[in-house]
């Protein structure tokens, strides 16, 4: 009796599932008749749910494309292929407005997409891997302004098939096809998610150089999503840490942070994210605070530790430290940065001791700091002094380091361009904000009551974008 | 003439050491690796084992021409060879099957960074590294050839300038003879420096601490290595009295508030605001 129930049960959650589908068409439809990509956005906001349901219901994605698709539709074959399903006769034949509707590019691409992550959530990779090419295919022969948020999407999960399955470079050429074409057709959703995607593929391969070349020659679009960007700046912040351009690795790092949702989703980016931020603030001769390892979960402890051995200027608790969590350190892509941090202990040495006194011996400072003779350490302290981590000076017949008096900051430029830095933040944000508001057009002569229909409808989309599109962080 | 006849004449003439020869014989040979399509390794070319066996002869050649260039003080070329080669480092196939055949491709990557150490490209050394860490092939910490480039750049940035100071000086410590061409560009690096080091720490420096600083011979006169310190690095600064070396630093005042630029910023800000209202 039970089993009967259970099946019972199953049979109706499909056809809830089905249904759920089938109005998200309508929304897509709505898209595609007023030019609104807003109205996919709140597609997009339902998918991650949707995503989750589908994972444990195998059944209805076959239902779903035998019921809308028409016989002769060509992409069906291999859809049903990809999903391992047969192929049977629709039991009522679709009306012409129906059959209008599934045949939207809109609605067809959304299909594919909801087959693609359904594959990828079963680890069917090789099948994956062979619809991608026949979306692709489909992709080139569309040139639709309301499939761009789309097509963001599932060239996103394209790319991640190849990375799963360990094939970098060959998706390289239709990525940057598409790029070009996407860019030319003025469609920065896409734009913006295949420009990640590439440097997320160089990045992968170590690739700097190339990455170095992608990001000098693109322009990577404004108005493209807060989740994108995000991306955007952490892939740009590694590329200039690479590249030793601390603090413009910084601005980027915590642009990324800020820009990433502040949501249970985004929680892997945000902790690879404050890795990275944490190490930059380290080279750059700064000590993050204490709160930065603690705010959120995650493991945080070799970045701990090498923050210590920094702040104490240990060069052999570092030493110790890099060995033990070697492994670790590279499997963050970590190690190299990590590695340059060596020269930075001795300079926090150094700068310790220029804090604690105005005048000192270089002999002191050579056996404070372990180092093997006095001449070098007259070398390394004359270093530190030109590259700024200290303001002293050396009288080389006597030996000894001065340092120089505190100058007052108030009487530079300094505190001014701060002051000026944060007014000109506060006036873009101002005026970012009145740029994005939207107004409604004079010539509305609607009867008041689809007004306020359309009120409705209005709140329900702000909502959907306020949200976003956070889905693609689960991965 | 044939490959195989131009190939055997390279290696014939790179063994007898005419650098100069190899390199004019390289350019018809090069036209001829086109034609075999082996100039660049694709995935379409790397399918079979002879192919990959000439792709590793056309490795080896091009390797010949960025020693050759080095070894004849021709660094362009010396930059476009190693360009060339660095598709055949990166393709897994070939490198896979020939791990006991040729030790070369460490020396020539470590070439490479030493010459881009010695040019002071230091980011372009930070980006090669970051590749060569991160893959497979190289184990960068063990292998003699890469780990002294590595070595040296990190002294290079502690200002551990003893250590590099030894290293350079005794040839033994050397892995191979075609190191020895950067030393002199290293030596000049280093000692540069160091001079912009000390500019920025002492205000007077006696000359003969000088030379000992910058590792030249106390036995030079001082009028030479005035000339020497004019000529090679940017002393304009130093003057030079009475056997000590004062460095002129003129402060630059430019921090100090200025009432011009802080009467533009003001006025800027009240346009925005009324733009606001």
């Amino acid at each position: 009796m039970k089993d009967v129930a259970d099946t019972s049960d199953n049979l109706s959650q499909t056809e809830t599932l089905v249904k759920e589908i089938e109005q998200s068409f309508t929304l897509l439809a709505k898209a595609a008749h007023n030019f609104d990509n807003r109205y996919i956005s709140k597609v997009f906001r339902d998918l991650g749910p949707l995503r989750r349901k589908l994972n444990k219901n195998s059944e209805v994605l076959p239902i779903l494309i035998n019921k809308i698709f028409p016989q002769d539709y060509t992409n069906k074959q291999y859809l049903l292929e990809a999903i391992n399903a047969t192929e049977s006769q629709p039991s009522e034949s679709l009306d012409n407005e129906a059959l209008e509707t599934s045949l939207l590019p809109e609605v067809q691409l959304y299909v594919h997409l909801l087959v693609q992550v359904y594959l990828l959530d079963h680890n069917e990779l090789s099948r994956l891997d062979t619809l991608n090419g026949h979306i692709v295919y489909l992709l080139k022969s569309f040139n639709r302004r309301s499939l761009d948020f789309i097509q963001g999407k599932i060239w996103f999960y394209i790319s991640r098939t190849k990375e799963l399955l360990n094939d970098l470079y060959s998706i390289r050429p239709e990525l940057l096809a598409s790029l070009r074409t996407a860019t030319l057709r003025h469609d920065t959703e896409t734009t913006a998610f295949i420009i990640t995607l590439l440097l997320r593929n160089y990045l992968l391969s170590h690739d700097v150089t190339q990455a170095l070349n992608l990001v000098e020659k693109t322009e990577f679009p404004e108005q493209a999503g807060n989740g994108l960007v995000a991306r955007y700046y952490y892939y740009l912040a590694r590329i200039h840490a690479i590249q030793l351009d601390y603090s413009s690795a910084n601005e980027c790092v915590i642009a990324a942070i800020r820009k990433a949702p502040q949501t249970q989703l985004a929680t892997g980016f945000i902790q690879s994210a404050t890795k990275l931020s944490i190490l930059i603030e380290l080279l750059m001769g700064d000590i993050p605070e204490l709160k930065v390892f603690k705010k959120q979960p995650g493991n945080f402890e070799p970045y701990f530790y090498v923050t210590k051995a920094v702040k104490l200027g240990d060069l052999k608790l570092f030493g110790e430290v890099l060995k033990k969590y070697e492994e670790f350190f590279k499997r963050d892509d970590n190690f190299t940065l990590v590695s340059r941090l060596r020269q930075n202990v001795i300079k926090t040495g150094i700068r310790i001791i220029s804090l604690s006194y105005s005048k000192i011996s270089l002999k002191d400072i050579c056996i404070k700091l372990h180092l093997d003779s006095e001449e070098l350490t007259e070398y390394i302290v004359s270093k530190a002094i030109r590259d700024g981590v200290i303001e002293a000076s050396i009288n080389h017949q006597k030996g000894f380091m001065q340092s120089k008096e505190l100058l007052d900051v108030y009487s530079t430029k300094l505190p001014q361009s701060e002051f000026d830095q944060r007014i000109k933040f506060c006036l873009s944000l101002h005026n970012d904000s009145v740029k994005s508001m939207r107004y409604p057009s004079d010539n509305d002569t609607k009867p008041e009551t689809e007004k306020n229909l359309d009120k409705e409808d209005e709140m329900d989309l702000l909502k959907a974008i306020e949200e976003g599109d956070l889905d693609d962080f689960m991965d | 003439m044939s490959l195989q006849k131009l190939t055997a004449e390279l290696y014939k003439l790179f063994d007898s050491q005419e650098y100069e020869q190899s390199l004019k014989l390289l350019a018809p040979i090069k036209i001829e690796l086109i034609k075999h399509n082996l100039l660049i390794p694709l995935p379409s070319n790397t399918l079979t084992k002879d192919q990959v066996n000439d792709l590793k002869i056309a490795q080896r050649i091009l390797e010949i021409g960025a020693l050759a260039s080095l070894l004849t003080n021709n660094y362009q070329s010396f930059e476009n060879y190693f360009a060339q080669l660095r598709p055949f480092y990166a393709t897994a196939q070939i490198y896979s099957k020939q791990e006991k055949l040729n030790t070369d491709a460490t020396k020539i990557i470590s070439l490479y960074l030493l010459y881009l150490l010695s040019q002071g490209l230091i980011s372009k050394f930070h980006i090669e590294l970051e590749t060569i860490y991160n893959s497979s092939h190289y184990d960068t910490e063990k292998d003699k050839y890469l780990s002294f480039p590595i070595n040296l750049e990190r002294n290079l940035m502690e200002g551990n300038y003893i250590k590099i100071w030894k290293l350079l000086k005794e040839e033994k410590n050397l892995p191979c003879k075609e190191y020895t061409h950067f030393i002199d560009t290293l030596i000049n690096a280093l000692r540069f420096e160091i001079s912009k080091s000390l500019e920025k720490t002492y205000d007077s420096i006696p000359i003969s601490n000088c030379k000992n600083l910058l590792y030249f011979p106390q036995e030079q006169s001082d009028s030479v290595f005035e000339t020497i310190l004019k000529e090679q690095f940017e002393v304009d600064n130093w003057k030079i009295e009475g056997g000590v070396i004062y460095f002129n630093r003129n402060e630059s005042n430019g921090d100090q508030a200025e009432a011009s630029s802080t009467v533009f910023n003001a006025l800027n800000y009240a346009e925005q605001i009324e733009s606001i209202i």
